[in-house]
């Protein structure tokens, strides 16, 4: 019965429909039985039978009976058994519901109970005792646990191996993406003439009807429209990098202030670090630019060109501004602090002995820093706001590299000045154009080779931040944070191009190495075209990606009908954040006191020119000023946002970090209820307004027959129904993820993981686990 | 009034917290009620009231060249800094502040001189707007195991309960005489809530006064009785609110808590929630992280952590849990106490009810859990709120915790609940702040003997008449999340807990809390409304156009088809506005404005009560002030007042709409 001999793969392989009909993979569960679903391009690498999958820490009634395999891109455990206690599961089209992709893998940990031993597994690393239980910890938080005890020891030492061997790359050309396209452009090689479908393009927003295609800023034309909407004059897109003649972490277009000939550019790359020149990343409508740049690391050179670049710069504003520089270095943490809090905050949310947190939660958290860093870049961020917005001055980022915390805040000063990327479609062209273009080094800092020192999570820290943001104007966003976990999430699926390698030049040297050893045709293209992230059909069906929607967003569109007679919607007059609470003194008398509802921000007075000298005395309180200012009027939410940055107001964002954790989960309560009800209420003002527009006296039922148009999740369903919808039964906190099956802490019953453990602190802590024999 | 040394001061400065280099310039006047800020700004006039009742601290700080410093702390988290250019008028606005927010007498406080303008009749509809023996009756008493008991007419046995009292059958006068006699202040077990689905109950009483040794037969007999009263379970919990170590102490004095061994088929439990002088001090220490100008995320966290605020809500919640779950999944009946079961017991016993029925999560069933377990049974508003000038030592804020314990299952059920957070805030408001009779005095005895109802008016019936600003819009009756039992992890963990910057920062211009989902979701709503009345208009144009067109005079075939349609969600959208839907409970407000009862559109009624709520919410709080002396406004704490501009809004809106 239990054979020793792993059996042979036996795999099945298909490809991926294209977006259009995702839907019909959904319908199609019929996994033959206990087989892998596997991507064109994976391989089984080992397997081993009678797997038992634990879902408590502390009874095994519930545990799941399956085989547990590894290929070159997951680990898959595969069973007949539904899982226990779980209401809803947010499918992913490219992974099952046990399923962990191989980059999402932080520490494997081998146990032998008999010989009470444990391993923390390594690359190419022996393993003196056969397993009888293995426990993945996952960069996303989670913990999963296997146990041998029916299993073929053989084959259940070789699995944990293997999973120790292919998670642990030694080289960039084996991460999955790779095989994956290699098989695409074979097959598409052999029908017809073809670029494989679906693939390089942005893809589509996120579904429901708006099919926007996300600019990558791969191309001249898109840095070219990109100065055209923000409407910067002074500023051209510079081809001279192109083939990446001058830095091999540039993207190959930037744009630069006109004044400043290719010439002199090509001259002054020299002086930078990685030969990074001043990047453009937008323009203001008052003229002032954002421009991001490395330290000029020659030093005889340093003023000369600091000074020709900022008068380049200088000429480039209309008004001829300043440039105010912010020297990032100096201001922020970096990014090992960064990382040293992240380490933290996992050990604190996920791994800690509950016991121990439980008095003292509030300073554990403090502990971390993170929170701390969160503010610290909101904080910076702002404060250039002021300067973009009030002060007319263009800003210079300055950073040693100019690829970490550049990005970070490049991003968020975007997010906060321009509604565009508030969109699902702008948010994802800032990533484009801000992360992915301007060479932050995900391969690095997401450390997906496990070899890496220079692992931070900034990008974690952006979508922390703009959760804050989101958290404090929930109707100035697009997406909803469920968005933002998945994003997160897919920063930790090897598929995807997107966030897999440390520049635009780096995926093209490597893709097109990987081509030629391959015999793949490349004809015209530079490098491989992986799939993208923004393709968002590829994980996710066309109903399950309208959860990315946030029922609060109002766009500017707003379907505000003025057919001349009929009198059109006006706003809420009230201003309810100062009413809401209790008695304003202005309205005293019943009378609001006549402030400006919402204001135009962008016609502030023009300020003169500071004296750069006493610039820094009078500064922080002019800043000071300026919030205060800003804060004591309605948020125009189509215009600048800016984030309240006390200690009160930065708060965990516990979707992201407490999705797993058991005692975390509210059923049928949480944000997401709220989440609930606003989706039946925005969707039904699509359906009254969807009528306003058809102007007929039809049927009301036709309109609500059109639901497959709904940009909600959650539809309100007709009339007769609408008030017996109740919530439904699945929804929990942790909504749309489920943390059952994921063993922290305490588990279902109330055992402490730890304890479980008999006290070992696992999670990243190898000499404390030598002993192996 | 005698107190008043000075009613005018002018050219004194209002500070503004966030920056204190900007201070208004205005004229301070202290009337028998308020402090009352005007600024001089011209176009604005804005005024800042200032209930004497309202104010919990005054400080005199040190003179500057600029003037003389008063601080002003108030019991609703409001700061006040005022700086008085004279010393002199300084000191008079701070002796007379000193008498005028410590009242002596019931009669000097502001529910006795203020008035809504209602006539005899209102005032005594207000007053049996909640209904304590109807409260009985819905909960389904008295039935085969539980008796009214007229055991305290009188007050004859226990002066700080009710007379009202539920009690079981078997439970005689004799038993109850003599379990009286055995407890503190001899406030023996009596019926809290009866969960009808399963007959078991929470109780409530006072510690024993078992000593180290001391039995008492008939409190045995009584607990006995209370077991027996619930036939589906053999045993009764009883829960002592308090630490371990502190009911110690107690038996040193004579009091303590029961012994499992006297009593039969008793299972005891101790869960440790601080007494009132721990929950000052954290109270106070929180409210100094408050005032902390923008403080940094390891000022406010630390801060947070070692104020100990939030481990007390979670110790209150956890009892309130493990009772909930004790009476819904165990079925077994619960005897909850602490000291004198007045302030603890109150807490746990209403956090509980809460939990368990859905019917104190709505707005008037909220209304009567405060009158049941909190005014009822005898909780010391006097002393915990310091209405009257009283012994500091008895302050505390503990209805404030019951409140927040509220807001923060309101944070983790946000569809859960019919009332909103303003709601919350205001009552809280209006603990302190003395101007409806319903939180007067320490007990129903006092209350009667000083003939509250017949001399003051009732805040449930002014909460009730503007309810449409306290709706939760996410709320829907019929929902299954709102029917039943909430359901909380068994041991919900610390980070469940928030601080509540709503409540405690409300007043920090700048600090201001976000847009809430509530707020967004009025807006969605009056959105779908107003498409709704376009939809509506629409039909009714293109109605009339094929009316013409066919030359048809059968014009009323068709009239039922356009409101058949808007209909289908108007019945939800329309619950936070109309006062139609509440026409069931129209009985109590017969003085509604007859023009409201015959308006012959439902839309432009709809239309008109929302803009006219618009300033009648706002000033809410401070609206009702009958203050005479101050001609610039009439005070109206009672009708709607439409401002003249909504007056006009509604007229041009509803000539627009004509024109349709």
């Amino acid at each position: 019965m239990f054979s020793l001999k792993p059996p042979k793969p036996t795999f099945r392989s298909y490809l991926l429909p294209p977006p259009q009909t995702d839907d019909k993979i959904n319908s199609e569960p019929k996994i033959k039985k206990l087989e892998p679903v596997l991507l064109p391009g994976e391989i089984v690498v080992n397997e081993v039978n009678f797997v038992r999958k634990c879902i408590a820490t502390d009874t095994s009634q519930y545990d799941l009976w399956g085989k547990l395999i590894c290929s070159n891109f997951k680990i898959s455990f595969i069973t007949d058994d539904p899982m226990p206690l779980q209401k809803f599961h947010y499918r992913n089209l490219l992974l099952g519901e046990h399923d962990v992709p191989l980059t999402c893998i932080e520490q494997i940990v081998t146990v032998n109970d008999h010989k009470r031993k444990q391993k923390v597994l390594g690359p190419n690393q022996k393993l003196k005792f056969n397993p009888t239980e293995l426990i993945i910890y996952c960069k996303d938080f989670r913990i999963v646990r296997f146990r041998f005890d029916e299993s073929g020891p053989e084959s259940a030492k070789k699995v944990c191996l293997a999973i120790a061997h292919y998670s642990q790359p030694t080289d960039l050309q084996l991460l999955f993406a790779f095989e994956y396209v290699g098989k695409k452009y074979h097959n598409s090689a052999n029908k017809i003439n073809g670029i494989p479908s679906g693939d390089g393009g942005g893809g589509n927003g996120a579904g429901g009807g708006s099919s926007q295609k996300t600019p990558l800023f791969e191309t001249y034309s898109d840095w070219d429209r990109e100065i055209k909407r923000t409407g910067a004059s002074g500023w051209r897109v510079c081809s001279i990098n192109e083939g990446y003649m001058i830095s091999t972490c540039l993207p190959e277009y930037i744009v630069v202030p006109s004044s400043l000939a290719d010439q002199d550019l090509k001259i002054f790359s020299h002086s930078f670090i990685g030969r990074r020149m001043p990047l453009w990343c937008w323009s203001h409508s008052n003229g002032s630019a954002l421009v991001r740049m490395a330290l000029i690391k020659d030093v005889l050179q340093q003023r000369k060109i600091d000074q020709r670049i900022c008068n380049a710069i200088t000429k480039s504003h209309p008004q001829r501004s300043d440039v105010y520089k912010s020297d990032l270095d100096k201001t922020l943490p970096n990014i090992q602090e960064v990382q040293a809090a992240f380490v933290k905050l996992k050990q604190l949310c996920v791994n800690e002995p509950f016991e121990e947190t439980e008095e003292k939660w509030l300073s554990s958290l403090e502990n971390t820093r993170w929170l701390e860093y969160v503010r610290a870049f909101l904080k910076h961020s702002a404060e250039l706001v002021y300067m973009l917005e009030s002060k007319h001055l263009s800003v210079v980022l300055q950073e040693e590299e100019g690829r970490d915390l550049s990005c970070c805040v490049a991003s968020l000063v975007q997010v906060m000045l321009d509604p565009y990327f508030r969109t699902i479609t702008g948010f994802q062209s800032l990533i484009q154009k801000e992360w992915v273009m301007a060479g932050y080094q995900f391969l690095d800092r997401c450390n997906h080779l496990k070899r890496s020192e220079k692992e931070s999570p900034l990008f974690l820290l952006f979508l922390d931040a703009t959760w804050q943001l989101l958290e404090q104007y929930p109707a100035a966003f697009e997406f909803s944070e469920t968005y933002l976990a998945v994003l997160y999430d897919s920063t930790r699926i090897s598929l995807f191009g997107t966030f897999l390698f440390n520049s635009p030049h780096q995926r093209v040297k490597q893709s097109t190495e990987f081509a030629i050893s391959k015999n793949i045709q490349l004809g015209d293209e530079k490098g491989l075209k992986f799939p993208s992230v923004w393709d968002w059909s590829l994980q996710f069906t066309a109903k399950d990606r309208t959860l990315f929607h946030n029922p609060f967003y109002i766009g500017k569109s707003t379907p505000c009908i003025q057919n001349g007679s009929v009198k059109s919607f006006k706003r809420t007059k009230k201003s309810y954040s100062s009413t809401l609470r209790g008695m304003p003194s202005a309205l005293k008398n019943g009378i609001i006191s006549d402030q400006e509802l919402l204001p135009r921000r962008n016609s502030l007075i023009l300020k003169p020119k500071p004296d750069p000298a006493q610039q820094t005395d009078s500064q922080n309180s002019d800043t000071e000023q300026y919030f205060r200012e800003w804060f004591s009027k309605p948020a125009n939410l189509h215009g600048v946002i800016l984030p309240r940055v006390s200690g009160t107001h930065i708060k965990l964002w516990k979707l992201c970090y407490f999705r797993w954790v058991p005692e975390a989960q509210i059923s049928l309560g949480g944000s997401i209820t709220a989440f609930h009800k606003l989706s039946l209420l925005a969707d039904e003002v699509d359906v009254l307004s969807r009528m306003l527009r058809q102007q007929r006296s039809g049927p009301l039922e036709a309109c609500y027959g059109e639901l497959g148009q709904s940009r909600m999740y959650f539809n309100a369903s007709g009339p007769h129904h609408t008030d017996t919808s109740g919530t439904p039964e699945f929804l929990s906190s942790s909504f749309p993820f489920s943390p059952v099956g994921n063993l922290c802490r305490r588990s279902i019953l109330g055992t402490p993981l730890s304890k479980f453990l008999s006290g070992a602190k696992i999670w990243l802590s190898t000499e404390t686990l030598a002993n192996e024999d | 009034m005698e107190h008043i040394r000075t009613p005018k001061v002018e050219n004194v400065r209002l500070v503004d917290r966030v920056s204190p280099k900007k201070a208004a310039l205005g004229t301070l006047y202290l009337t028998a009620t308020h402090v009352i800020f005007v600024e001089n700004s011209p176009d604005t006039r804005k005024e800042t009231w200032i209930l004497h009742s309202q104010i919990s601290t005054i400080e005199k700080q040190a003179t500057t060249a600029t003037g003389c410093p008063l601080l002003i702390r108030c019991k609703n988290f409001q700061i006040i800094q005022l700086i008085i250019p004279q010393e002199r008028d300084c000191h008079d606005v701070y002796i007379s502040l000193i008498r005028l927010a410590r009242p002596v007498k019931y009669e000097e406080l502001y529910c006795f001189s203020f008035n809504p303008m209602l006539d005899k009749e209102e005032r005594e509809q207000g007053w049996v707007l909640i209904d304590l023996s109807e409260e009985y009756k819905r909960m389904g008493l008295p039935n085969h195991y539980w008796q009214l008991s007229d055991v305290n007419r009188d007050y004859r046995v226990c002066d700080s309960y009710p007379t009202e009292l539920y009690v079981p059958k078997s439970a005689t006068a004799h038993i109850i005489v003599g379990s009286s006699k055995f407890r503190s202040r001899r406030r023996f077990p009596v019926l809290s809530y009866y969960y009808k689905d399963n007959h078991a109950s929470i109780c409530r009483s006072s510690q024993p006064l078992s000593g180290f040794s001391a039995r008492c037969l008939e409190d045995e007999q009584m607990l006995q009785a209370i077991r027996k009263a619930n036939p589906g379970s053999d045993f009764v919990y009883v829960v002592d609110t308090r630490p371990k170590l502190n009911a110690m102490a107690n038996r040193a004095a004579g009091k303590g808590y029961e012994n499992e061994d006297n009593y039969s088929n008793i299972k005891f439990q101790f869960i440790g929630i601080e007494n009132i002088h721990v929950m000052r001090n954290s109270l106070q220490k929180m409210l100094e992280v408050c005032e902390l100008k923008s403080p940094s995320m390891s000022d406010f966290l630390w801060g947070l952590e070692n104020s100990g605020w939030l481990r007390h809500i979670k110790a209150i919640m956890d009892a309130g849990i493990f009772i909930a779950k004790a009476v819904s999944e165990e079925g077994a009946s619960v005897l909850v106490h602490c000291s004198d079961g007045w302030d603890r017991t109150a807490q746990v016993c209403s956090v509980a009810s809460l939990l368990l029925d859905p019917h104190y999560r709505t707005l008037k069933g909220f209304m009567v859990l405060i009158e049941k377990d909190w005014i009822s049974f005898g909780h010391k508003f006097n002393h915990r709120y310091g209405n009257l000038d009283g012994d500091p030592k008895e302050i505390s804020p503990v209805i404030d915790q019951f409140i927040e314990c509220v807001w923060q299952l309101m944070e983790q059920f946000p569809c859960a609940f019919e009332f909103n957070e303003r709601f919350l805030i205001h009552i809280q408001h209006h603990i302190y702040s003395c101007q409806f009779g319903n939180f007067l005095c320490n007990s129903q005895k006092e209350r009667r003997e000083l003939k509250i109802q017949e001399r003051t008016y009732s805040l449930w019936a002014h909460l009730w008449k503007n309810r449409a600003d306290y709706l939760n819009p996410l709320f829907r009756a019929d929902h299954s999340q709102t029917q039943g039992t909430l359901h909380l992890p068994t041991t919900p963990c610390n980070f469940m807990y928030k601080f509540w910057s709503g409540m405690y920062n409300r007043f920090e211009k700048g600090m201001q809390p976000r847009q809430s989902v509530t707020d967004y979701l009025m807006a969605v709503k009056e959105e779908t409304q107003q498409l709704e009345e376009e939809l509506e208009a629409l039909e009714e144009r293109l109605e009339k156009i094929q009316n013409v067109q066919l030359n048809c005079t059968k014009v009323k075939s068709k009239q039922s088809e356009p409101s058949k349609h808007s209909g289908f969600s108007t019945s939800d959208n329309s619950i936070a506005n109309t006062p139609q839907d509440y026409s069931g409970n129209m009985k109590s407000f017969p003085s509604r404005s007859p023009s409201q009862g015959d308006e012959d559109s439902a839309l432009i009624l709809t239309q008109d009560n929302l803009k006219s709520s618009d300033p009648d919410l706002s000033a809410n709080s401070d609206q009702e002030s009958g203050v005479e002396d101050l001609s610039c406004r009439s005070p109206s704490g009672g009708e709607h007042a439409p401002s003249e501009d909504s007056g006009k809004d509604r007229d041009s809106d509803e000539a627009v709409f004509l024109t349709a």
